[in-house]
């Protein structure tokens, strides 16, 4: 059995702790960093993560890209999207297609 | 760019059938790439619309979380939901679909989800749990299309890269090659051909 993570702000981390979920309150570059190690040393198959905390650690989740488990969901924060889960779909458009055919207005031009 | 080989008879059957593997290779990849594409296409106008309104029901959440949060005081908030008494796991099933491994979630919710007493709390945060509650299942859902989307795409990318390598570089070596090897056996066979000839000369005019 696999568990559920969500690394986020505070107020993201509340609601989402009722559930159930291990959750990681981060709001710092160092503590994002140790909640994500922390995630990928225990058995996690889904991380959710607010877009805010993720640019943070974008660097870093890109070496460990070739890990299966866990995988890493993007989801905005209670102050709303800033558009990062929508640009990583289309940028897995751009690399399977070659152009963006579905979000031309959030990407360039 | 002809490749390096000796210009013998061996070598040219070689080639030739290593021609023929690397068309049928060709020919094989390419179909796989159009199927690739095929089922990403599908997949993403979903995924698209999933992500839009798994956003907006997170939203909903937040902000009727927010509601609980205002009517309840910190202290009383923290203590009801300090200690969940739900458990959320997940089980893993692969899916294998052209020669990418895909993983399905299932999402499994034990025990109860109201981890508080009723006289303490008020009902805004029954409802915000119920709405989280509903969000949950959404959103593991989407990391398992979204992770088999991302795993298509590095597919796609890979077997084109394949196809033209093919189609491009090593089809089009080996078929110049084995012409050059051809040309030279044939002006070989010419050379033996008129040496014959010459010495049928000599030895007739003695």
């Amino acid at each position: 059995m696999y568990k559920i993570g969500l690394i986020g702000d505070r107020d993201t981390t509340m609601g989402f702790r009722a559930l159930g979920l291990a959750t990681f309150e981060v709001s710092g570059q160092s503590d994002t960093e140790q909640a994500v190690l922390e995630v990928m040393r225990d058995n996690f198959a889904v991380v959710l993560i607010t877009e805010r905390a993720y640019a943070r650690v974008a660097q870093m989740l890109h070496e460990h890209r070739d890990r299966a488990l866990p995988v890493y969901s993007l989801i905005p924060d209670n102050q709303g999207s800033i558009g990062l889960g929508q640009k990583r779909l289309s940028k897995m458009i751009e690399r399977a297609i070659g152009v963006d055919i579905l979000f031309k207005e959030v990407g360039k031009n | 760019m002809n490749l390096r080989i000796n210009p013998t008879r061996m070598e040219l059957l070689r080639l030739k059938k290593r021609v023929r593997v690397a068309k049928r290779g060709h020919k094989l990849l390419k179909d796989k790439r159009d199927e690739l594409m095929k089922r990403f296409m599908a997949l993403i106008r979903d995924v698209k619309n999933m992500r839009l309104t798994v956003e907006k029901r997170l939203m909903e959440a937040y902000r009727s979380f927010l509601v609980a949060r205002a009517v309840m005081s910190p202290e009383v908030l923290e203590e009801a939901i300090m200690f969940p008494t739900q458990q959320v796991e997940i089980s893993i099933k692969e899916v294998r679909m052209m020669s990418i491994i895909a993983p399905v979630f299932t999402l499994q919710q034990e025990g109860a989800m109201y981890s508080y007493g009723l006289a303490s709390s008020s009902s805004d945060l029954d409802a915000a749990l119920d709405t989280f509650s509903a969000v949950l299942p959404l959103l593991v859902e989407l990391a398992s299309v979204e992770r088999s989307l991302d795993l298509l795409a590095e597919e796609i990318e890979k077997t084109r890269r394949r196809v033209n390598a093919l189609e491009y570089v090593l089809i089009p070596n080996l078929e110049k090659t084995v012409k050059s090897i051809a040309m030279k056996l044939s002006e070989q066979e010419r050379a033996a051909i008129t040496r014959l000839m010459k010495i049928k000369d000599v030895v007739r005019a003695k």
